[in-house]
């Protein structure tokens, strides 16, 4: 006598066709697009560093951030004012651990806040002052000097 | 491995508990968080899952297919690939993507131990921190091990939490009584999920909370599916605390439970996990927006946990029709009281997911002109192959057979949080703030149902046993243990 056939419903086939499917198509994706994708973006982290990878397409306020970045020290307070979201954004994180502190909130001629000295730098063309952040707008990033 | 190691699989979730509880008793007490507390919390927790947890069952036994001998080895291989590629991209560089820089990465950087809510960055308004009223179980974890291991090495916290995922989804399947070889099956589905490792947000190595908030989600699941109430509670009370749409998830879970049809255990479980995560977090939120903690932020935590408990007695002593109408004002009820106590003063709500609602309901009618894209886009989201695989597809396929997807009764209670869930995902879409669905469908629909992958993948193990086995019936129940038999 013939042993029973394993029976299942048509439905449950097509579940098992795309089991298949679903475990050869993710698989395929690892090796083909994923790890060759994460390698190139981490390349490119590692020699342009954090501020021009994750401002690649505004290089203006790379450079201004950039700018900060190599003429503060990190425990310090950068003012700010303008617009808060988009670049703005970014440049607190990719400031840390600088604090961005609000211009409107700062005294004239403070240079402390918080124990912390506020970021003054020398710009070309317009002198040495404190340095402000400005967020022109949601793209737009400039630097402001205030005496 | 013994059915007691097993057990490994599911201490994490209360290890991480137990590290939440402690941490945020420390902020709301004003206490500098010390550097041992994540270490020394964590294993606490672990071991004591290790003892509350029953011993794991044996093995259901593997038909002799030679291919089922070889499937785990195949299995192991790609999963060692896939957290190697993982590990690599996360402590390989610092944040890649922008919100783990901006918000969880930064919140983490000002949380490491020793830390405290004293620091300007949570104290002085005047200084610029995004999304800083958000919930910090996160920020607190990952702070917490790179306080420990360094900046860059305490992200190992990432791929550490998707191997305890990947741990999580082979102990459910075990537990269900799936054999050694389809189980890994399971776990090569659910962890080859391409969002989980693509280069881009969500991805295990971003550094978004969606994989945190995935696994809590699928640990709720776990313990809808393993009728253990213990992971019930676990979930209930870590969903708050790690983004802002896991509150309605949470209540999401607790009205589950409070309209299945088991006892109270689990709902008890439940709603004992959602008051006290509301009851620690919400006047830890208040401190953080610079507001005194009102009677409200002591109040709704009460007032959810009476609400839930009236739900159920009710609902334990009334009649089938009566019960419909409770699920759906019980729904109704809930949501709409988080949406009432949240609201701020200036009409505006702090619950992103559930605040953007209130202000798009006078926006409704317009918005229902546009629901020929918006039901596009949820068919695009659920169909993104090279996100989701065909997780939703094959979900949407059971769907069809509504008989079979409801037919092993411990199931149920999951599929109706995995369905509540996917509803609330496309309600914050269509009813946010913004009315701009590319963007929406791009940036954010993707995440949200990233969330579910887990709870879906748990979902499915019962039909993938059925599907691989070479059993003479091919029903669902056949080669899955019947529910109550493992019940500790």
């Amino acid at each position: 006598m013939k042993p029973d056939k394993p029976h299942r419903p048509p439905w449950l086939r097509l579940l098992g066709l795309a089991l298949i499917a679903h475990l050869l198509f993710c698989v395929q994706r690892l090796g083909t697009k994923s790890l060759p994708a994460r390698i190139d973006e981490i390349q490119e982290f590692r020699e342009n560093g954090a501020i021009r990878f994750h401002l690649s397409k505004s290089p203006e306020n790379a450079a201004v951030l950039q700018m900060i970045a190599e003429n503060t020290p990190e425990e310090c307070v950068v003012l700010f004012k303008g617009e808060g979201r988009g670049s703005m954004e970014l440049a607190v994180g990719l400031l840390s651990p600088r604090l961005l502190y609000a211009e409107s909130g700062a005294a004239p001629d403070v240079s402390m806040i918080h124990g912390l000295p506020v970021a003054r730098a020398k710009l070309p063309n317009l002198g040495e002052g404190t340095l402000v952040l400005v967020g022109v707008d949601r793209e737009t990033l400039r630097l402001e000097l205030r005496r | 491995m013994s059915g007691w190691l097993w057990r490994i699989a599911f201490a994490p979730p209360l290890g991480l508990a137990v590290y939440a509880a402690a941490s945020h008793v420390a902020l709301l007490a004003g206490w500098a968080l010390p550097v041992i507390l994540l270490p020394v919390a964590f294993l606490l927790g672990c071991a004591l899952a290790m003892c509350v947890s029953p011993t794991m069952p044996p093995w259901t036994r593997e038909s002799d297919a030679r291919v089922w001998k070889v499937v785990p080895w195949l299995v192991a291989v790609f999963l060692l690939l896939l957290v190697g590629t993982v590990t690599y991209g996360a402590v390989a560089t610092s944040d890649r993507e922008w919100d783990g820089l901006v918000s969880w990465g930064l919140r983490a950087h000002f949380l490491a131990p020793p830390a405290d809510l004293s620091h300007p960055f949570f104290s002085d308004p005047a200084v610029y921190a995004h999304s800083v009223a958000y919930p910090l179980l996160q920020p607190l974890c990952l702070g917490g091990c790179q306080a420990v291991l360094g900046e860059i090495p305490g992200r190992l916290f990432f791929p550490g939490l998707f191997v305890a995922f990947l741990a999580l989804v082979a102990g459910v399947a075990r537990h269900r009584g799936l054999p050694r070889g389809k189980s890994w099956v399971m776990v090569l589905a659910f962890g080859a999920t391409p969002m989980w490792y693509s280069v881009g947000s969500g991805a295990v190595d971003s550094g978004y909370a969606e994989l945190l908030l995935g696994y809590f989600l699928a640990v709720a699941a776990a313990g809808l599916v393993t009728r253990r109430a213990v992971l019930v509670a676990t979930a209930a009370f870590c969903l708050p605390l790690i983004k802002p749409e896991g509150l309605p998830y949470a209540l999401l879970l607790g009205l589950v439970t409070a309209l299945g049809s088991d006892g109270r255990r689990l709902h008890g479980a439940a709603t004992v996990g959602l008051v006290l995560a509301t009851g620690l977090w919400l006047p830890l939120q208040a401190r953080l927006l610079g507001q005194s903690s009102g009677l409200m932020s002591w109040a709704l935590p009460l007032g959810i946990g009476l609400g839930l408990v009236g739900l159920r007695e009710v609902q334990l002593r009334s009649a089938l029709r009566v019960r419909t109408w409770l699920l759906i004002g019980g729904g109704v009820a809930v949501v709409a009281a988080v949406i009432l106590v949240l609201r701020e003063d200036d009409g505006s709500v702090k619950s992103p997911l559930l605040g953007e609602f209130q202000s798009a309901l006078v926006e409704l009618p317009g918005r229902f002109a546009d629901l020929p894209t918006v039901l596009a886009g949820y068919l695009q989201g659920f169909l993104f192959v090279r996100k989701f695989g065909l997780l939703f597809p094959m979900l949407l396929f059971l769907l069809c057979f509504r008989r079979s997807w409801t037919a092993v009764a411990p199931d149920r209670q999951a599929a109706a949080f995995f369905l509540g869930g996917i509803v609330l995902a496309c309600l914050a879409i269509f009813l946010g703030a913004s009315t701009d669905w590319d963007h929406l469908f791009k940036s954010r629909f993707d995440r949200l149902l990233l969330q579910w992958v887990g709870v879906g993948w748990l979902i499915l193990g019962p039909w993938l046993g059925t599907l691989l086995s070479l059993s003479p019936r091919g029903l669902p129940s056949e080669s899955i243990r019947p529910p109550d038999s493992s019940r500790p």
